[in-house]
């Protein structure tokens, strides 16, 4: 797992520098996300703009990306993001990352814009630089299949953009297969602005792990003790949709664009348990014994005969309980026609219902949309999703987010816009929650539940088992403020060592407190890499890590001010749900204290901004160039 | 095989004893009724409000 | 006696099979270098393994020309790499493509059923390889059978 090799590519100049990573590199970042962030922290400057070719498309492999236990299958795509202007970061599961790795590279450094359309593909150690002009425009289904057809062998994995990152909409994924996407940070509009349509890969090349007989054993201990959890019991049966269940019953579940937090009684149709007519199998990432994955078939109605992958809970809101429909058929024809375009499903849906919303209000109107835009209408919806993607009329507009389009459609449109740093929230109501509301607003890539949600807090866990599980005091009462910055601050960390190594989300310690963590992080990584880490060392690197994302932030320009949740969540109760969630929103001066414990706990100052010593204590420096320049 | 099968109360959040099979269930804490639907056949869940 | 017992709509398609196969017999990650393989296509919806049947009378052994497959006490069909030459004929002819060239070595490898007790069954998730007794493996092949059987005759009644 050491001696693995980076490649810078620069499209511009059709140029590949091969490095070998060094063990120093990995003893301070370990791989996947640290890694990358470590090459565009000291590469990408600020007044690098994200669509100029200067920016970089970083994508890496994890540490342990491509080992058969806990749905290490995963790969980061980084850079700077068209959204929020700083961090954009994506986490993708599948297989391309293992391929990539088998292939030879663990991370590819992309930098430039090529003339025409073009692909690389990586084989074996080798990256050639290919055209593609007769892959653009087509969807990210049909350029995959076109690329196997191409090059000839069906085990090629690619990472392609559709219609929506060769239109930069700014919400643009990256794809593997029918329904793996690096989602979120824009990285597929980034893509797309390289002219860059896909990355094949393929390899047959060896991949070394330090002591076999030890690591055989030790990865199957960690897969039994993933599978023994009843967590994943079930997310193997119903996938994330099994979280809606919990979130409409208790009522943290944005509603016809959060005015409401649960649809209640109405939303009966989209419980996980009626997905279950729909699914033909199950299927799952490169190395998971989880399989959250479903493919699934329409047998009747409009949509008859779809067969395709997903849906997850994301589109549950998106093309659900956001716009007030309730409809297992939408959802899912909703989810593959995302899929196909490339675009961040979760971004989309919060976009289209806050359309949905501003027309309910009058602020936008029939004119200005062309149809109208009625909770519950599906077509409506389809349409709009539509013009986005394709960028037609006021689709062009919302193709940017919210803080663009709402330069144009006035600025108290943006109140009805649920965002953190102009990334849309996930259609989770968190104003009930306190710490779900800190870590969507201080994530670095913007509202979002991946960096940092401490899923546990709602279960109430006994103070004991917090204490050694996060080694401080915690309060087991999830709407208390106290401690939870300190909660957050531990998750973020702890995400970011996940992320690095390439682990799946879904087999730590996320929504469930049993399974594998640091604790089994240090002997897998001893077996499979031959290094020693302490879990304290882990910690720190976690720490290093997530300081560069935010230092990369402050120095765009993202500071304290926007490490705030959105202003509704602070104005309007909740208006529904269960007896503990109905009337609640966030304390304004208990969430001012909750951001400055957990400022404290990084060693920040009292504007989040990452103090001297502990800069120095991290042994983080300036930003120093060290893409290789190549002639 | 013990015969005791337990869910998560989403309002209080403490888990319940579910008999095998049921498909509605009370929880013994705080007396919230819920439809129950079933991961495995030792598995109960909370599906939602009964 | 024991057979491998195969239900594809089982396989999730995640390839643990193949990392351990490899890890275990080359002592290195590569899925290409595995002696099973799942026959893998999402973007169509298929996920197949496939893996060498151990044979009863099985082709490989009767058309080496060098007699380098023999039958171990687990009732593998094993490669004598002191005799094996390499000469793929078995790869051409055995009809469950049981038979496969390493792409790094050059050599011809086959499933050896890891001394008796499979790697890949092992670390199968979701059982959709195993490993049993012939007499299981019948009454639940007959049973799978007999429930198509009925479900088609429900739904032509429904
Ligand atoms: S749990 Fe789901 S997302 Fe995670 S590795 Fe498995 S299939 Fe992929
Ligand atoms: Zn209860």
């Amino acid at each position: 797992m050491l001696k693995r090799k980076v490649a810078f590519v620069d499209l511009s100049k059709e140029k590949v520098v091969v490095e070998e990573i060094p063990k120093e590199l990995r003893k301070k970042h370990l791989g996947g996300r640290g890694l990358n962030w470590y090459y565009i922290y000291n590469n990408v400057t600020p007044e690098v703009e994200p669509f100029d070719p200067e920016n970089l498309l970083v994508i890496g492999t994890g540490f342990l990306t491509g080992l058969p236990c806990l749905g290490t299958g995963r790969t980061q795509i980084s850079t700077k993001g068209p959204l929020t202007k700083g961090v954009g970061d994506a986490n993708m599961g599948g297989a391309f990352g293992p391929e990539l790795r088998y292939a030879g590279f663990d991370h590819l450094v992309i930098k430039g814009k090529a003339k025409e359309p073009v692909y690389l593909f990586v084989y074996n150690g080798e990256i050639e630089i290919r055209k593609a002009s007769h892959l653009w425009g087509l969807d990210t289904y049909e350029t995959q299949k076109a690329l196997k057809e191409e090059i000839g062998d069906e085990r090629v994995e690619s990472m392609v953009i559709g219609k929506a990152g060769e239109n930069k909409v700014y919400f643009a994924n990256v794809m593997n297969n029918i329904k793996n996407a690096g989602g979120r940070g824009g990285t597929g509009a980034v893509m797309g602005s390289k002219n860059l349509k896909a990355i094949a890969t393929r390899g047959t090349m060896d991949m070394h792990i330090h002591d076999v007989d030890k690591f055989i054993e030790y990865a199957m201990q960690m897969n039994q003790q993933v599978l023994s959890t009843k967590w994943a019991k079930t997310l193997s049966r119903l996938g994330t949709p099994l979280l809606y269940d919990v979130s409409y019953t208790t009522g943290f579940i944005g509603t016809m664009n959060w005015q409401y937090n649960t649809p209640g009684k109405e939303g009966e149709p989209l419980e996980a348990e009626y997905l279950q007519d729909y699914i033909v199998k199950h299927t799952a990432c490169m190395g998971c014994s989880v399989h959250c994955r479903h493919r699934v078939k329409i047998e009747r109605g409009e949509y008859a005969g779809l067969i395709t992958e997903g849906p997850e809970y994301t589109m549950m809101g998106s093309f659900g309980t956001l716009v007030g429909c309730y409809d297992w058929d939408l959802v899912i024809k909703g989810n593959d026609e995302c899929n196909r375009w490339g675009v961040d499903n979760l971004s989309l849906g919060a976009i289209i219902s806050w359309a949905f919303e501003l027309y309910q209000r009058e602020i936008l109107t029939e004119k200005d949309v062309g149809f109208k835009l009625e909770w519950g209408d599906k077509n409506a919806v389809l349409e709009l999703a539509r013009m986005i993607v394709e960028r037609e009329e006021i689709g062009d507009l919302l193709a940017n987010g919210f803080l663009e389009a709402a330069k144009k459609i006035g600025e108290d449109s943006l109140y009805y816009a649920i965002h953190v740093k102009g990334q849309p929230d996930l259609h989770t109501d968190e104003r009930g929650i306190p710490s779900f509301a800190l870590g969507i607003a201080t994530s670095t890539r913007g509202a979002d539940h991946l960096r940092s949600r401490p899923a546990i807090d709602l279960f109430q866990l006994p103070e004991e088992f917090l204490e050694k599980l996060i080694g401080y005091k915690i309060k087991s009462d999830f709407t208390a403020y106290e401690t939870k910055g300190i909660l957050v601050w531990w998750f973020e960390l702890y995400f970011n060592i996940v992320d690095s190594l390439g682990v799946c989300k879904f087999q730590s310690t996320f929504n469930c407190p049993h399974c594998p963590q640091y604790d089994e992080y240090v002997p897998l990584l001893k077996y499979a890499t031959g290094l020693d880490f302490t879990k304290e060392e882990l910690i720190q690197i976690g720490e290093r890590n997530y300081t560069m994302e935010r230092l990369f932030n402050i120095i765009n320009g993202l500071g304290k001010e926007h490490d705030y949740p959105p202003e509704r969540f602070f104005k309007e109760p909740n208006k529904r749900g269960l007896p503990f969630m109905k009337g609640r929103k966030l304390d304004r001066d208990k969430y001012e204290k909750m951001l400055m414990e957990y400022y404290a706990q990084h060693g920040w100052d009292e504007n989040g901004v990452p103090k001297e010593e502990t800069l120095k204590k991290l042994g983080i420096e300036k930003p120093k160039p060290n893409f290789p320049e190549v002639e | 095989m013990s015969e005791k099968y337990e869910a998560r109360c989403l309002n209080c959040r403490k888990r319940f004893e579910v008999e095998k099979g049921a498909e509605i269930a009370v929880c013994n804490h705080c007396g919230s009724k819920w439809r129950i639907s079933w991961v495995t056949p030792e598995q109960p869940k909370v599906q939602g409000p009964a | 006696m024991k057979t491998f017992l195969i239900d594809p709509d089982k396989c999730t398609g995640c390839r643990d099979c193949e990392m351990v196969c490899s890890l275990y017999h080359e002592k290195v990650l590569n899925p290409a270098r595995s002696r099973i393989t799942v026959i893998r296509d999402p973007l169509n919806g298929i996920e197949l393994p496939a893996v060498c049947m151990q044979c009863e009378d099985p082709v490989c052994v009767l058309v080496c020309p060098v007699n380098a497959i023999y039958v171990d006490e687990n009732g593998a069909k094993v490669i004598d790499y002191s005799k094996c030459m390499g000469c793929r004929t078995c790869v051409i002819t055995c009809p469950l493509g049981g038979a496969l060239i390493d792409p790094v070595t050059g050599k011809t490898i086959k499933c050896d059923l890891c001394g008796g007790d499979p790697m890949c069954v092992k670390f199968c998730s979701t059982h959709a390889i195993e490993w049993v007794d012939v007499s299981v493996a019948n009454q639940r092949i007959k049973r799978a059978t007999l429930e198509r059987y009925l479900e088609a005759l429900r739904k032509g009644k429904g």
